[in-house]
Formats: structure tokens, sequence, C-alpha cells
């Protein structure tokens, strides 16, 4: 199959041919990623119309579970809702489980939804190229609110937020954790935070984390002049707060519109993309050097000895790569 | 017991044997070279007495073999499992049944396939023993366009010849 099929299924929104897309851009293979980079091309023009909404939290506080309900409404309000899943559980030598469709059953069957989750194990960094450019394939399909999901750990969610429009949090009350120094750089990000599960008996403890969320947002910087992070509460089972959270992305949406500061962060989000692809490929060629390949388990050793410096080990393999 | 309780022992008879791990870790490792991922595998409970637990079980065991592996929800129609199948571009499906039911579930899955053209999609059986499935017609079957994989694996090379399969077809 060319290019130009691919190109063709996805603006007639095959769901095949978009699931095939999307794994030629994950794909680890040379021509594979040529044909993706041809599709990608033929895409843009159709894409940057949606909503991009970055979700995270950390595991266990209900972002499957949010995601369905979220995008449940959001599908009955008439939009096309892609969840793009990234950074699920995954083993560093084996392959990934991926379970998240298992918590949304109904979306995961609707007409108007596309939901995938992609592995990430054995990728070097490349989990944020293969997610900008699957949000692209998404938006040409027509998929207008794009909700990508990433679990409150590591480096993924710095990643995420910076490939989308609005970053929402989600927080759970009571679980011990608030407002420890670990979920600083995780505030830093957000948009909005949402205090989840806020239902039944933990309503009034939702209510007490919140207002400790306010009073430490105050203490912090604001990222906008034009945007003062709120902190909601919402449940996912009950579907209490979701209306309100979709009026405060409508309201981000307009609000940094108007100062034009959301086409700047577009902008700048462009000059971050291309970083990051001359990173991967400076990294590629790096490996896929023959200098470096002979040299490389060698020398990696001798550090490991305790016989070479890491600095001079390093110093001696970029020299190797100049060659 | 019920057959994928027993399978599930099997399953992990593999996994403690580290030469049997290792043939298949290396095979897996091919097949990525070959395809540019690695093999991806949808593994469906249609059986209600397929416990999560184990589902979750098998999941982790799969992915220890290098597999990328998709848990989809329990007892879910053929069609559902067929659309999460194409969304998810697996290259495999497995469903685990029991014996009565294999040629309905199979048969029903194959043609929900092949009604969203994706028949490249292989499936495979989890849970009755070959020597059942061989009584029903062929170690792997025909149904229209897309072939039935037997897969009831106590050895490596039972893993092996699936992605073997695999690999022809695509």
């Amino acid at each position: 199959m060319d290019a130009q099929y691919y190109i063709d299924g996805v603006l007639e929104r095959k769901r095949g041919v978009i699931a095939k897309s999307i794994t030629l851009i994950e794909s680890s293979l040379p021509a594979h990623q040529e044909t993706a980079q041809t599709i990608i091309d033929g895409l843009l023009p159709h894409s940057g119309n949606a909503m991009r909404i970055g979700i995270t939290g950390v595991p266990g506080v209900g972002k499957s579970t949010f995601i369905e309900s979220f995008g449940m409404m959001l599908v009955a309000q008439g939009h096309n809702v892609a969840v793009l899943a990234v950074d699920p559980s995954s083993s560093r030598s084996g392959g990934s489980v991926l379970g998240d469709k298992t918590r949304m059953e109904k979306l995961s069957m609707h007409a108007n939804a596309f939901i995938r989750p992609s592995p990430t194990s054995g990728t070097l960094g490349g989990v944020a190229k293969k997610t900008r450019e699957t949000m692209i394939v998404c938006e040409a399909a027509g998929y207008d609110v794009i909700l990508v999901e990433t679990v409150g750990v590591g480096q993924s969610e710095t990643r995420v937020a910076s490939m989308v429009d609005f970053f929402l949090v989600l927080m759970l009350a009571g679980a011990g954790d608030e407002l420890q120094g670990i979920k600083k750089g995780i505030l830093e990000l957000a948009d909005a935070i949402a205090i989840n599960k806020a239902d039944g008996n933990n309503i009034e403890r939702a209510m007490e984390a919140r207002s400790e969320y306010v009073s430490a947002l105050n203490l912090m910087e604001s990222k906008s002049s034009a945007w003062a992070v709120p902190v909601l509460t919402c449940s996912a089972l009950t579907r209490d707060g979701l209306k309100d959270i979709w009026a405060t992305i409508h309201d981000h949406r307009q609000k940094l519109s108007a100062t034009g500061e959301l086409a700047e962060k577009r902008r700048s989000q462009a000059i971050d993309w291309m970083w990051s692809l001359v990173e991967e490929g400076l990294k590629d060629r790096f490996f896929k050097n023959p200098n470096v390949k002979g040299q490389l388990q060698n020398i990696v050793d001798t550090v490991e000895n305790g016989m070479t410096s890491p600095s001079a080990a390093a110093f001696e393999l970029l020299q190797l790569h100049g060659k | 017991m019920h057959d994928d309780v027993r399978l599930f022992g099997d399953l992990s008879a593999i996994t403690r044997d580290s030469t049997q791990l290792d043939l298949i870790q290396r095979r897996v490792q091919q097949f990525i070279l070959s395809f540019g991922r690695r093999p991806r595998i949808l593994v469906c409970p249609t059986d209600p007495v397929a416990r999560k637990q184990t589902i979750n079980h098998i999941g982790s065991i799969l992915a220890q073999w290098g597999f990328d592996v998709d848990i989809g929800p329990i007892e879910k129609s053929p069609e559902q499992i067929a659309r999460m199948a194409l969304e998810n571009d697996v290259h495999i499906v497995v469903i685990f049944c029991s014996k009565n039911l294999i040629h309905q579930e199979t048969t029903e899955l194959l043609n929900a396939l092949k009604n969203l053209d994706a028949s490249d999609i292989l499936v495979a059986v989890f849970g009755p023993s070959q020597e059942f499935v061989k009584g029903s017609g062929s170690r792997s079957n025909r149904f229209g366009n897309a072939d039935l994989i037997v897969f009831n694996p106590k050895s490596a090379k039972d893993v092996i010849l699936m992605l073997d399969n695999l690999t022809r077809k695509n």
C-alpha cells in the first residue's frame, strides 16, 4: 500500500486504515517510517482544529473511568473523540500490557470514538514524536477532541503537557499524598486540577482537598496572566462536575485565544517538536554508526570495570561518531 | 478444573524454564526486526469462567515473552472484539472458551473480522485440547479467508509455531 492509500483512508475515517497508519508511525522499520512521514505530510493540512487535552493522574485516580464518562458526555454532545493512551505499564525487557479499554467499555464501542493504547517499551524517547503524529492522524480523520492519557509517574506527563492545549491533572482526596513535594512538578504543568471520586462519603474530603490545592496554587507563579488554574471536584461515577470541567476547558481556550497565548503555545510546541526530532535523529545515527557499534560494548565494559571514567568514555564515543 | 486454569499452569511452566523463555524471546526479536514492532495480541475472555485475575496473569506472562498485550473486556460480542482488534491493530486475537462453545465463538469472530475487512488478523483459541479441535477439523482450520490456530502452549515450540504462522500471513 502506498502513502496515498493511507491518506485517503484516514480522511474518509476508515477505522482500519487509521489503525494501520498509527502502526506505521510506531514502527521501527525505516521503510515504514518513510511511508509514515509522507502520510503525516499529507495529513498535516487537515489537522490542527481539534481540542487537544492531556489527562494525567497517579495510578488508581480513576483516569480510565473518568475518560469513559467524559468521553461519553462529549460524544453525546456530537463530538468525535479520540483517546490516545501513552505510557501504560510496561516491563523493561518485555512487551507491555495494555488494558485501558477494559475500563472504557461504552466509549470503546461508540461509533464516534477511537481509542488506541500505545506500547512504549523499547522506544528510545520516541513517545512524544509518535503521539504527536498519531494526534495528527486522528485530527485529519475528523476527531475534534483528542484526549491523551498518561500515567502521572515519571516523565511522560511533561512530554504530554508539551503537546496539548490543555493539561488536566486528576487528584484524589484523602489519599495522604496532598501537597507532597513530588506533586509540585505536576501541579506546575496543570491548566486545571480535578479532585476525582467526589461522591458519596468522599464529598467532604474532596472539598477539603480542593481548598488545600487552591492555597497551594496561590503560592505558585501562574503560567499565564489570562488564566488562574482552577481546582474542581468531579465524580466519574456519578458524572457530577464533568460539565464544569468541559466548560473550564472551553473558557481556557477562549481566554488564551483572545490573548494570542494559545497560538503562541502551539508555535512553541512546533519548535519543541522539531528539536525532539533532531535529538532522536542524532541518537539514532549515533547508535547506527559503524565505528560506534564496533567499540560500544568494549567502552561500556571499561566504564563498568572502572578502567575508564564516564566522561573520558563519552568523549571517546563522540570522537568515534565524528570520524 | 476449567480449561483455562489448567492452561495458565502451562504458561507459567514455559516462563520458569529459562531455555524455553530464551527461545521465545529470541524469536520475538526476529519478529521485531521483520515487522518493526512486537507481536501484538488481544486476549479476550469470552467465557465468564475466565476470571479477570487469570487473564491479567496470562497477559503479564505474554508480555514477558515479548508480546504487546491488549486485554479485552469480559463477555463481549464477536463484533465488539473484532472492532477492538482492528482499532488496536493486533496481529492475533486469543479467545478463551469452553469446549462446547469453541466452534460457534470462533466462527462468529472470524466472520466479524471478515466484515470489518480485517481477515489478516489471526484467531487463536486458548483452552480446549488440540485433540478436541483436531476432532472437529484440522489443526489449522480454514474459515472463510481466515485461519484458526489452536494454541495450547506446552512448550516454546508452540509459541514459535504461532509466530511463524503470523510471519507467513503478514
